[in-house]
């Protein structure tokens, strides 16, 4: 079928059809990124901590601001030379475009790499050191492995508990494998007899298909609250028997280790306790602090929201049935055979601190809600340093991170070093400011206690160092850089000083969600982009010789797209690289 | 008519020192962003401007709005008022209904 006016102009609207369509679409298009501009504003202004700022690597975002709108000409002078019919001149401007296009998505690959290899581990007492996971060694299943810096490790497991009512184990059998060899795709799982926990699987599961039904009917034939009160005093005792969990982790955000939790009676005056009660069917939570105190009002609010009180009903009540907590006491009868069918040996797993949802000493406790019973080897996190963000500690020179880093290390004098120096910066622009009249507070706090600084490492095994590291967290880091340098080994973390840690993904903090967020929809944009005028370029020769002014329109079309492409880029650079 | 041979030939020098004018601007965007300017506010709100001058000559130029048809202009009314509305929507983010009318 002919479409009509694809060529010359419609007399009513004064243009070719595929004009008009575009820029509809790119109306719709505004209105998209439009709404995630705004959101990043919302988020912005409305951040509880201080937003990241000149965080990102500006060459990076420079060069790509460049070849964005060197591209932008190139398609403009494609579209040109098919209008004065040179073919020639097409395929070179058209073939240039699409490099540009490429040479774009090569570089954020490298910006989003960095930002996957660099991590934050922020500890108890606010402190956030920043840098790159070191491999460690362990002993699991009496042999040494190597494994990422993050990793669990637990021996000698006893028992597995699979709860078939909520996932089927799911999560655990996908680490397992499903040849029973050993060792899966994951590299996590270490050595187990599969045999046994084959079998041991395959019975839970069809056991679970049954006690899923029943669980599920129970759960919307409506609430019994005896019920439920019932299994939350039955997991409390489970609890006590497992001793205090050394973490639990909900979303991601890990809990107070400090902390332990009991339901009842407040503790006793010096201990520090989180005390969960059963108030009128509803869990109320109350905080002691050491003398015995309910912590104040405001200061509650704050240790709630840091310890997600959602997490303290999880593990307790029935009330959030997401993450199952089955007990002894309250497990199905069905699933209890299951357990007791195991009779596992020599079995040693290794996980990912994001499979698990809490362990102890002698328990874990997988998202997908299986239990493990054994011993727990190595938790500690691996690390090697390349920045210091302060800005949440109260007394710098008590700041935990030093305590790992080391009181004397050359990181704690460079630090100190550029933060005097950042002082000065600062007291000389309250100067300057007050002897025109303006009213200027020197701010410390916000930008002159975050520190970067580029390790001293063998550069060839840890290229990614280099990526990201603290590049930008201020504009002069050179000279504390060198003195950072006679820092030379990584820092052993014990898990009970981490309260959070994460890469640079989405779930850092709201500026990395909305930075992934905006820059993948514009690099899916670059790539559909590049895809379209590749096809012009490689099909459009027939189109060319048949009616040279129809694949010129279609360019032009086509570069309409690219140029709004080039236009988002042009707001985002500025925004998240440099405001 | 503005799109004939003899004129886009024409405007190719045009098109070259559009793309000079964006290569100069960027430069200039990364060179403002460390110079204090007093406050973070003005930081941005001179950054934000040399972004919208950018995004107008792209907009005007390589996009030929400076000569289409009235019907383009038509949708892109419509698109200015929307995306205008979103930005403001973010002034929400800064209102606090406790010092508003209805709240007393």
């Amino acid at each position: 079928m002919q479409i009509p006016y694809e060529v010359s102009p419609r007399p009513d609207t004064g243009l070719y059809n595929a004009k008009v369509g575009i820029w509809l679409f790119l109306a719709s298009e505004v209105m998209l990124f439009g709404g995630l501009f705004s959101a990043y504003v919302f988020l912005r202004v409305g951040a509880d901590y201080p937003f990241p700022h000149h965080r990102l690597d500006v060459t990076l975002g420079c060069t790509n601001t460049f070849v964005l709108i060197a591209s932008s000409v190139t398609v403009v002078f494609a579209w040109v030379s098919l209008k004065l019919r040179k073919w020639g001149n097409f395929v070179l401007f058209m073939t240039i475009t699409i490099l540009c296009a490429a040479t774009f998505m090569v570089i954020k690959g490298f910006e989003y790499h960095a930002k996957f290899t660099h991590y934050a581990v922020r500890l108890t007492d606010g402190s956030v050191l920043e840098g790159h996971l070191e491999d460690k060694t362990i002993k699991l299943g009496g042999v040494e492995h190597t494994l990422a810096g993050d990793m669990i490790g637990f021996d000698q497991i006893t028992e597995i508990t699979l709860d078939p009512r909520k996932y089927g184990g799911s999560l655990f059998k996908n680490l397992v494998g499903d040849g029973g060899t050993g060792v899966d795709g994951h590299g996590d799982l270490v050595s187990i007899n599969s045999k046994d926990l084959e079998n041991h699987a395959e019975a839970a599961e069809d056991i679970g298909d049954d006690a899923y039904s029943n669980e599920f009917d129970a759960k919307f034939a409506g609430a019994d609250t005896e019920k439920m009160k019932e299994a939350t005093a039955a997991a409390q005792k489970l609890r006590e028997k497992a001793g205090p969990m050394k973490q639990i982790r909900v979303n991601g955000v890990g809990l107070d280790y400090d902390l332990e939790f009991v339901i009842g009676e407040p503790p006793a005056s010096g201990e520090s306790k989180v005390v969960v009660a059963l108030d009128g069917g509803a869990l109320a939570v109350k905080i002691f602090d050491p003398t015995g105190q309910v912590i104040s009002d405001r200061k509650e609010a704050e240790m709630l929201r840091k310890t997600e009180v959602s997490a303290l009903k999880a593990l307790f009540g029935t009330e959030t049935p997401k993450v199952p907590v089955v007990s002894e006491d309250n497990k199905p009868e069905l699933i209890k055979k299951a357990t007791t069918a195991a009779g596992l040996t020599n079995v040693a797993i290794a996980f990912k601190s994001t499979q698990v949802f809490a362990y102890s000493e002698n328990e874990v406790v997988l998202r997908d809600g299986t239990i493990l019973k054994g011993k727990l080897v190595d938790d500690s996190i691996h690390l090697f340093p390349d920045g210091v963000d302060l800005r949440n500690v109260e007394d710098l020179d008590m700041a935990a991170a030093w305590d790992l880093v080391g009181n004397d290390s050359e990181i704690k004098k460079a630090f100190y070093e550029e933060r005097a120096k950042n002082m000065e910066i600062e007291l000389e622009k309250q100067k300057t400011r007050q002897a025109k009249g303006i009213d200027y507070k020197v701010n410390t706090r916000y930008t002159e206690t975050l520190f970067g600084f580029h390790p001293h490492h063998d550069e060839a095994a840890h290229p990614d160092s280099k990526g990201e590291g603290g590049e930008g967290a201020h504009g002069e880091e050179g000279e504390a850089g060198e003195k950072g340098k006679a820092h030379g080994d990584h820092l052993v973390i014990p898990r009970e000083q981490v309260k959070f840690y994460s890469n640079f993904l989405p779930r850092l903090n709201t500026y990395y969600a909305i930075y992934f967020t905006l820059t993948g929809l514009h690099g899916l944009h670059v790539v559909a982009g590049a895809i379209v005028l590749a096809w012009f370029l490689f099909t459009g020769k027939k189109m060319y010789d048949r009616n040279p002014e129809h694949l010129a329109n279609r360019v032009e079309v086509g570069g309409l797209f690219w140029h709004f492409v080039d236009l988002v880029w042009i707001f985002l650079f500025p925004i998240l690289y440099l405001m | 008519m503005a799109d004939s041979p003899e004129a886009i030939k024409k405007h190719i020098k045009t098109y070259l020192l559009v793309g000079a004018t964006l290569f100069v601007f960027t430069a200039i965007t990364v060179w403002i962003a460390y110079i204090d300017l007093g406050t973070l506010t003005r930081n941005i709100t001179v950054g934000l401007l040399i972004a919208s001058f950018k995004a107008s000559l792209v907009a005007l130029i390589f996009m030929h709005l400076n000569h289409e048809k009235g019907l383009i202009y038509k949708f892109l009314v419509f698109t200015t008022i929307f995306f205008l509305s979103l930005m403001v929507l973010t002034l929400l983010a800064l209102s606090d209904p406790m010092f508003s009318e209805s709240f007393r």
